[in-house]
């Protein structure tokens, strides 16, 4: 079968970086195609360069016979090609409605836009494509994340493109909204749509991809049927390594009660929540999209106002109202959102990294730099992060290393609690183990960790007790041996609670 | 199924709470700087008795609608700059003023004066557009080259002093009644609903926005971004040429650099319309009514004699206390 999308021998350099090294990517009409491979492997530069984002230095790509070099990512939309970014862009005073049809509005005549009738349109739309019951008058800053990546896959899907790239996008979903991601992708592909479809998700792919490309520093490994492939397999191809290797839990000694909550509360989103986390102990915290999980982390660090609640650290009540307070008192957070909140992009690898603790690292209020860029190289060399230098900008990593500097941060200081707030979102299989065997090593050293997450082998595989919450509450607290995935879900999707209004 | 009509329910109960605390704070400030206006009329009228004699009522329209139609390209460039501001407004509109003064003291006829006087501020205005976007100034160093040259034409142009000139339909408009309301007021009027058709009820509109709403996805929308923020200084400029020629009618004639104290006022009332907005972007309705409300102050403060130094000390401190409203709201969202 003729391809429907030919990218050939595709070249991309950066500074110090070569991402893409003759890479070729080809599609056939109908199928839905998974792009693998490691973060920095080179997928998003090769979507980036299928959406007239970057220029390649080599290569060419061409789409329905039409040769795509050179145009403007307006004009390759137009040639029928959508996209589903990984990260979600949307402007915050805008509604549903206005996201939807932006740069296509109805008109009236006289130019002006029909409100009332982009409105119900909105709404047709909304349900007709997602089964979706959102307001369209709602702002978008008033949805979830979820909710925001679900109409932005909606105004993809109103142009009827030929073909869609979606990078990721299950991330932030609910298993039911992932379920219904994929009936509507089912769909696509039956009415004869094509799918490009990145993840980090192996199940994912075997649930819903025809074949498979995977690429490797740059460079193509293989382009395979699925079904003829194994998870284990795949992974091989990725990294070189075994997929037991996932999780390796460090049994550490658990100590002491190192932080205590006690009836944390703000608003309906978090509701009298109370636990203990011990030295040595790694606390998992499970809960579907819109549980609290980060809200109520955000509520320990002081990054949000609680309206009630107390903790201690080592027994000791403290005050915790800013993230300044809490890091006065060993407690650390890598945020969900890295890139918001994580690392500032625009500063080099050491200046993040150093930028807590830079107290530490001066002399007379000056910055001991010769100290401190043996510490941080220290740190590039035992997280591997791949970076040219730690003077890089840290916007030029890929989001695994990104994620190992905010690390870093954390470790640079002396952080008896640190909280991880879905760590490995956006993360691949090699970098993941990394970020795991940190948490391992913190709690040898002594320190405990706090891990939410949304994927439930990650929970049970490095958690020694397990927190479900439902509703802004605590619903459930399971050892390790209690632990199933059944049981996770089960408690996380509102089982056992007595009062459900 | 189940879980669409779950959404349904958390969605419209989230809102509902959304909407509660959004509103409480907005209103408090909307009400605050209505109030402030209100306020502000009945201290005049209370301190001077001109203040709300007819004359002076019609002389604040007057005067107010050369500072209307400025801050509507003023606000689209706050909007389309995510809150950065045209710092060339008062340059702009003093040069378009010195072009129309000239070529009609020449003879040129009023009608072409008046198009030269507007394509001098739009083509200023594509300056400063082509500067930021392709040559990648910031809009603030960009536009305040632009005031400089700006200012620098209008000098030697007029030769740095007084030319007079009165032409009959530029006086009309600037200065006389029509139906017994001023002239200016419908020009106003006019350009108030091009530029809110525009910008509130156009595809063109919602592209400015949503540039300075979010770059990136702007982008990714597949908005031509260089050519819409082009365009949103080139209007600002346009709007700067019709206030030239405003000018001109109201000075009959024209001093240099007359115009160049506009721009705190313009600034004002962009700004205004940034606060008085429930969603953090200004609109041109609420430049409108920042417009107003400084056009009021001015004449008020002079109606009840004010030395001009503490004027302007009065006009600093409002925008210290506009922009830091501003950034207060703004702080409070990104929290939320």
């Amino acid at each position: 079968m003729a391809a429907l999308l030919e990218m050939k021998g595709i070249r991309k350099e950066f500074p110090g970086v070569v991402a893409l090294d003759g890479v070729d990517f080809s599609v056939v009409p109908g199928e839905i195609h998974a792009l693998l491979g490691e973060n920095g492997a080179g997928k998003s530069t090769l979507i980036k360069i299928l959406a007239g984002l970057y220029t390649p230095d080599r290569g060419t790509v061409v789409f329905r016979g039409e040769q795509l070099n050179g145009l403007s990512p307006q004009q390759v939309q137009a040639r029928g090609i959508a996209f589903i970014h990984q990260e979600r862009a949307y402007i915050p005073y805008f509604t549903v409605g206005q996201t939807l049809f932006l740069g296509r509005e109805p008109s009236r005549g006289a130019g002006l836009i029909d409100w009332p009738r982009l409105y119900r349109k909105a709404s047709e739309e909304l349900v007709r494509i997602l089964g979706l019951e959102i307001d369209p008058h709602a702002p978008m800053e008033s949805l979830t994340v979820s909710e925001k990546q679900l109409v932005d896959i909606t105004k993809a899907l109103i142009t009827n493109p030929s073909l869609i790239v979606f990078d990721e996008p299950t991330g932030p979903l609910s298993e039911g909204e992932i379920e219904r991601l994929f009936a509507v992708i089912k769909r696509l592909k039956s009415q004869g749509v094509t799918v490009v479809y990145i993840s980090h998700r192996l199940d994912e792919v075997f649930q819903i991809c025809d074949r498979a490309t995977v690429l490797k520093d740059g460079k193509n490994v293989t382009t395979l049927e699925v079904k003829d492939a194994t998870p284990d397999g795949i992974v091989r191809l990725m990294v070189g390594k075994e997929l037991k290797e996932k999780f390796p839990k460090v049994v550490a000694s658990i100590g002491d009660p190192i932080l205590e909550v006690s009836n944390l509360c703000r608003g309906h989103v978090v509701r009298n929540v109370s636990f203990k986390l011990r030295r040595g102990e790694i606390l998992g915290i499970y809960g579907l999209v819109g549980a609290g999980r980060t809200e109520m982390v955000r509520l320990v660090f002081g990054a949000d106002k609680k309206d009630a609640g107390s903790i201690m650290v080592e027994g000791v009540p403290v005050i915790i109202n800013s993230p300044r307070e809490a890091i006065d008192q060993g407690i650390a957070l890598v945020p969900e959102d890295r890139r918001g909140q994580g690392v500032i992009v625009e500063m080099s690898v050491r200046d993040n990294v150093t930028l807590p603790s830079l107290k530490g690292f001066s002399r007379a209020g000056f910055v001991a730099s010769r100290r401190e860029r043996a510490a941080v190289q220290n740190f590039v060399k035992q997280l591997n992060i791949k970076t040219p230098g730690i003077d890089h900008f840290v916007k030029y990593l890929s989001g695994g290393n990104q994620q190992k500097v905010v690390l870093s941060k954390w470790l640079c200081g002396s952080a008896k609690v640190v909280i991880f707030d879905q760590p490995t979102i956006g993360i691949d299989v090699g970098a993941k183990t990394e970020i795991y065997r940190l948490m391992g090593k913190l709690v040898s050293d002594g320190a405990g960790v706090i891990l939410v997450s949304s994927e439930i082998p990650e929970v049970l595989g490095l958690s020694d007790r397990i927190l479900v919450m439902y509703r802004g509450r605590i619903t459930a607290e399971l050892s390790r041996e209690e632990a199933t995935p059944d049981r996770l879900l089960f408690y996380a999707m509102g089982g056992g609670v007595a009062d459900v209004q | 199924m189940s879980s669409n009509t779950v959404r349904g329910g958390t969605m419209s109960s989230r809102k509902l709470r959304w909407a509660g605390v959004r509103n409480r704070s907005h209103l408090a400030v909307r009400v605050l700087t209505i109030g402030l206006f209100v306020g502000v009329c009945v201290l005049f009228a209370a301190m001077s008795p001109i203040f709300l004699m007819p004359s002076n009522l019609l002389n604040i329209v007057r005067q107010t609608a050369l500072l209307a139609i400025m801050s509507f390209g003023m606000v689209s460039v706050i909007i389309v700059t995510h809150g950065e501001a045209d710092m060339s407004v008062g340059g702009i509109t003093g040069l378009s003023a010195a072009v129309a003064v000239v070529l009609l003291v020449r003879g040129a006829p009023t009608a072409l004066s008046i198009l030269a006087a507007i394509a001098t501020g739009l083509a200023a205005g594509l300056l400063n557009g082509i500067l930021v976007t392709k040559v990648g100034l910031l809009p603030f160093l960009a536009t305040l080259a632009t005031m400089n040259m700006a200012m620098g034409l209008e000098q030697v142009l007029t030769k740095g002093t007084y030319v007079p000139f009165a032409d009959p339909f530029i006086g009309f408009v600037a200065n006389e009644n029509f139906l017994g309301v001023p002239a200016s007021a419908f020009l106003l009027l006019l350009v108030y609903l091009a530029f809110y058709s525009l910008l509130d009820h156009m595809p063109t509109g919602r592209k400015i926005y949503a540039i300075g709403g979010n770059l990136q996805a702007a982008r990714a929308s597949g908005i031509d971004v260089a050519k819409y923020t082009v365009l949103t200084f080139a209007l600002s400029g346009l709007s700067c040429g019709l206030a030239g020629v405003l000018l001109v009618g109201r000075l009959s004639g024209l001093t240099p650099l007359a115009a160049a104290p506009l721009l705190l006022d313009v600034l004002l009332a962009g700004y205004i319309s940034s606060i008085l907005s429930s969603v953090g972007a200004p609109s041109v309705s609420g430049a409108l009514f920042g417009a107003m409300l400084v056009g009021v102050l001015s004449n008020g403060l002079a109606v009840i004699r004010v030395p001009t130094f503490y004027v302007n000390l009065v006009k600093g401190l409002l925008i210290i206390i506009v922009v830091a409203a501003n950034a207060l709201q703004r702080r409070r969202r990104s929290i939320s």
